[in-house]
C-alpha cells in the first residue's frame, strides 16, 4: 500500500534570508497518528501548509497517497485542514460549516444531512446544528472545526497546533477524543504541537523538528528513552547532561570520561565514537538516591542536596555534583536532608550517549528551546 | 433619602455625558424631521404647523400627478445606477488592495492617493468637468487622438451619462472603503480551509470572500445611494435639465410653499427608508453591525 504521505527533500525559503525547510524527507504510514513536535519557528507549520497546498515550496516533492501533488491545487488533494485558529465560517451556522466540504464535493443534500449529523455526533455536538460560531465556546468551536475536517473523509487529516488555545484540563480531554476518533475513523492524522506531553501521549509516530530540519523520527518511547541528539532529548522531557570524551565502545555500551568520573551508557548508532566529544544524558526519573555506596549500579555520582520542588505525585530534588553542575532527580517523595551528600546511581541501560547537540551545525540550542 | 448634589452627579454622570450629543441629535435631526412631517399635513404657504388644518390633500395632489412618478423613477433610478456602477468599479479595487497588495506601505499609499481629489474645493472640481468631458476636453481629445472617434462626443456633457460619471467619481471612495474594510476582516485561514475542503478558487471566492464582504457592499451602496439622492446641485448643473425630486423640493421651498416641499420630502424619505430596510435585510443587519 502506498504511503499516506511521502515528503522528499522538501526545501522552502521565505524570501532570500529564511530557510524554513532544509531538505526535509520523511514518510507517514496509512492510518498513523503522526505528531510533528518542535519549538515555534522550527518549520512544522510551514511543512503542514506545504502538504495542505496553501504554500508553494522551492524544491523537492510531496506525495499524498502515492500521487505527487506538486501541480495539484489544494482543493484536489484529498486532505482536510484544521487550522490553529479553527477558522469557522462566521457567516454560516454549525450545520453549514460542517456541510461545506461535502457541498463543495457535490454531494446531494440528503446524504449531506446524514453525514453532517454523524460527524457532529462523533465530536459530541448533536443538537448544535442551528448555532452560529459566535455562540460557541472555544472548545465547541474546535470540535466543529474537527467535524468539518473529518466529514470529508480525507486521506490525510492535518491539524495545526489544535490544542494551543484551550486550557490544560480541556487539552487532556481533547487529546483522549482525538485518539478515540482516530481509532474509529482509521485514516491518517498529522498533528503539530510544541508541547511535549501532547506529542508523547498522542503520537504513534513522532517527529522532532528544529529550525527546518528533522532531529529524530520514531515511536514516542523510542525518542524519549533513546534520543539521538541533545535537542531531541531536551525537547521531549527533562534530562541531566554531562560532557566528555568516549574512551571505550563495545557493542552498544560506551564509556565516557567526564569531570564527574567515568560514566557508562548506551549507544545504538553506527558510528565509531572512540575519542569523540559527546554528551551523556540521563533522565531525572531514572536516578536512584542512596545513602551508602552500592555495587549494584553501573554509574555512581556523589551530589549534595541543594533544593527540591513538590509536584504532588512526585518530588524533584536538585543535587550539586563535583564539577558544579546541577543534577535533577525525580522520584516519589523520600526523606532527604538539605545540604547532605548522597550517592546518585543508575544503570548503563538508562544512560544515553548523545552524539551531537543537534542536527543543525553551529546552532545554539538554548536560543531555540527558550526562544530568542 | 436626601442626597447631596455631588452624589446625584456621581450617580447620573454617565447619562450626563450622553446629554450633549443627545441634545444635538434631538435639536438638529429629530425636531426638523418631525416639523417637516407635521408640515406636510398643512397646505398653502404655512410655515408653522397648524393643528386645526390637518389634511392629506397634499399627498393626494402629489401622488395624483403623473409627472411625479417620472421624477421618482429618474431620481431613484439615477442614484441606484450610480451606486451600482460605483460598486462595479470599487469592488475589484478593494479586492486588489485587500488581498493582492501585500506591502502595507503600498496599501496606505493607494488609499491616501484615493483621498487626494477630495482636497480640491467642490466648486473647482465641478467646473473642471468642463475641461475633462467638454467637446474640447480631455476625454474627447484622447479618444480622437487614438482614432476611436472622428468627431467629438457631445453626449458627455449635460446628459444622464454626465450625472452618472460625476456621481461615481465623487462617491467612489465611500464605496471602496467599506468593502475594503470588510475584506480586511476576513481571516486568510477561512480561504485556506475552504480550499482544502474542496472549494475551487471560484467557489472559495463566492462562498467566503464575496459573502463575507457583502456587509461592506451593502454599506457602500447605501452610502452612495443616499448621498446622491440628496444631491440636487449636481443634477441641476450637469444633467441637462433632468428633473429630480431634490430639485422639485428645492423649488417649492424657495417659493415658500413649505407644506408641499415637506410632502415631497416625506414621500422621498419613506421610499428611502423602505429601500434601506430591504438592503439591510439582504445583508443581515446583525452581520453589518457586529461581526
Amino acid at each position: 500500500m502506498a504511503k499516506a504521505l511521502l515528503v522528499e527533500d522538501l526545501v522552502k525559503w521565505y524570501g532570500r534570508e529564511v530557510l524554513a525547510l532544509n531538505k526535509v524527507s520523511f514518510d507517514v504510514e496509512q492510518g498513523d497518528f503522526f505528531v510533528i513536535i518542535g519549538p515555534s519557528g522550527c518549520g512544522k507549520s510551514t511543512l503542514l501548509k506545504c502538504v495542505a497546498g496553501i504554500l508553494d515550496w522551492d524544491d523537492g516533492d510531496i506525495y499524498i497517497g502515492g500521487r505527487s501533488v506538486k501541480n495539484v491545487p489544494a482543493y484536489k488533494r484529498e486532505i482536510a485542514l484544521m487550522p490553529e485558529t479553527y477558522a469557522l465560517f462566521p457567516h454560516m451556522r454549525v450545520y453549514d460549516n460542517v456541510a461545506f466540504g461535502l457541498r463543495m464535493h457535490g454531494k446531494d443534500e440528503s446524504e449531506i444531512k446524514k453525514e453532517v449529523s454523524e460527524a457532529l455526533k462523533l465530536v459530541g455536538l448533536e443538537g448544535f446544528e442551528k448555532r452560529w460560531p459566535s455562540e460557541l465556546s472555544g472548545g465547541q468551536r474546535q470540535r466543529v472545526s474537527l467535524a468539518r475536517a473529518i466529514v470529508v473523509n480525507p486521506t490525510v487529516l492535518l491539524l495545526d497546533e489544535p490544542l494551543s488555545h484551550v486550557d490544560y484540563r480541556l487539552q487532556r480531554r481533547l487529546m483522549e477524543d482525538f485518539k478515540r476518533l482516530h481509532n474509529e475513523l482509521g485514516n491518517t492524522w498529522i498533528l503539530t504541537t510544541h508541547v511535549q506531553e501532547q506529542g508523547l501521549s498522542m503520537a504513534e509516530t513522532m517527529m522532532v523538528m528544529n529550525t527546518g530540519v528533522i532531529e529524530q523520527i520514531g515511536k514516542p518511547e523510542e525518542i524519549y528513552t533513546r534520543p539521538r541528539t541533545v535537542f531531541a532529548a531536551r525537547f521531549v522531557g527533562d534530562i541531566n547532561l554531562f560532557h566528555g570524551e568516549v574512551t571505550a565502545q563495545e557493542k552498544d555500551r560506551c564509556t565516557v570520561k567526564t569531570e564527574v568520573g567515568e560514566l557508562v551508557g548506551t549507544y545504538l548508532g553506527e558510528s565509531d565514537l572512540r575519542g569523540r566529544e559527546v554528551a551523556y544524558g540521563i533522565r531525572p526519573e531514572k536516578l536512584k538516591v542512596e545513602e551508602e555506596r552500592s555495587n549494584v549500579y553501573d554509574n555512581i555520582v556523589r551530589g549534595k542536596l541543594t533544593g527540591y520542588y513538590y509536584f504532588g505525585e512526585s518530588m524533584e530534588y536538585s543535587f550539586k555534583v563535583s564539577d558544579g553542575t546541577e543534577v535533577k532527580v525525580r522520584t516519589p517523595p523520600i526523606k532527604l536532608a538539605l545540604g547532605n551528600e548522597y550517592f546518585l546511581c543508575w544503570n548503563a541501560v538508562d544512560g544515553s550517549i548523545l552524539e551531537r547537540p543537534c542536527m543543525v551545525e553551529g546552532l545554539n540550542i538554548e536560543d531555540v528551546i527558550y526562544g530568542r | 433619602m436626601p442626597r447631596s448634589p455631588a452624589e446625584l452627579i456621581a450617580k447620573y454622570s454617565k447619562y450626563i455625558l450622553v446629554l450633549p450629543p443627545l441634545i444635538f441629535f434631538i435639536l438638529f435631526l429629530l425636531m426638523p424631521t418631525i416639523i417637516m412631517l407635521l408640515l406636510s399635513f398643512n397646505t398653502g404657504e404655512a410655515t408653522v404647523f397648524n393643528p386645526s388644518q390637518v389634511t392629506i390633500k397634499n399627498f393626494i395632489d402629489v401622488l395624483g400627478r403623473p409627472m411625479v412618478y417620472k421624477i421618482m423613477r429618474d431620481t431613484f433610478g439615477m442614484s441606484l445606477l450610480s451606486a451600482l456602477v460605483a460598486l462595479g468599479i470599487a469592488y475589484p479595487i478593494a479586492y486588489l488592495l485587500a488581498f493582492k497588495v501585500e506591502n502595507p506601505t503600498v496599501q496606505s499609499m493607494v488609499l491616501f492617493g484615493l483621498l487626494v481629489p477630495y482636497w480640491v474645493d467642490w466648486s473647482i472640481r465641478s467646473i473642471s468637468w468642463l475641461s475633462i468631458l467638454g467637446e474640447e476636453g480631455l476625454v474627447n481629445y484622447i479618444l480622437m487622438g487614438l482614432g476611436i472617434i472622428k468627431a467629438p462626443l457631445k453626449e458627455l456633457l449635460f446628459t444622464r451619462l454626465t450625472l452618472v460619471i460625476i456621481w461615481v467619481q465623487t462617491n467612489l471612495l465611500f464605496m471602496i472603503f467599506p468593502i475594503y474594510l470588510s475584506m480586511m476582516k476576513i481571516d486568510p485561514d477561512l480561504l485556506n480551509v475552504a480550499k482544502t475542503l474542496g472549494a475551487s478558487p471560484r467557489k472559495a471566492f463566492y462562498n467566503v470572500t464575496f459573502k463575507l464582504s457583502l456587509p461592506g457592499v451593502i454599506i457602500g451602496v447605501i452610502f452612495v445611494f443616499v448621498s446622491t439622492l440628496g444631491d440636487y446641485v449636481t443634477p441641476a448643473l450637469w444633467a441637462g435639465g433632468l428633473q429630480m425630486l431634490g430639485l422639485t423640493i428645492q423649488n417649492y421651498a424657495w417659493a415658500f410653499r413649505w407644506p408641499l416641499a415637506a410632502t415631497y420630502s416625506v414621500i422621498m424619505l419613506a421610499i428611502t427608508v423602505v429601500l434601506l430596510y430591504i438592503l439591510l435585510k439582504i445583508a443581515n443587519i446583525k452581520q453589518v453591525f457586529y461581526e
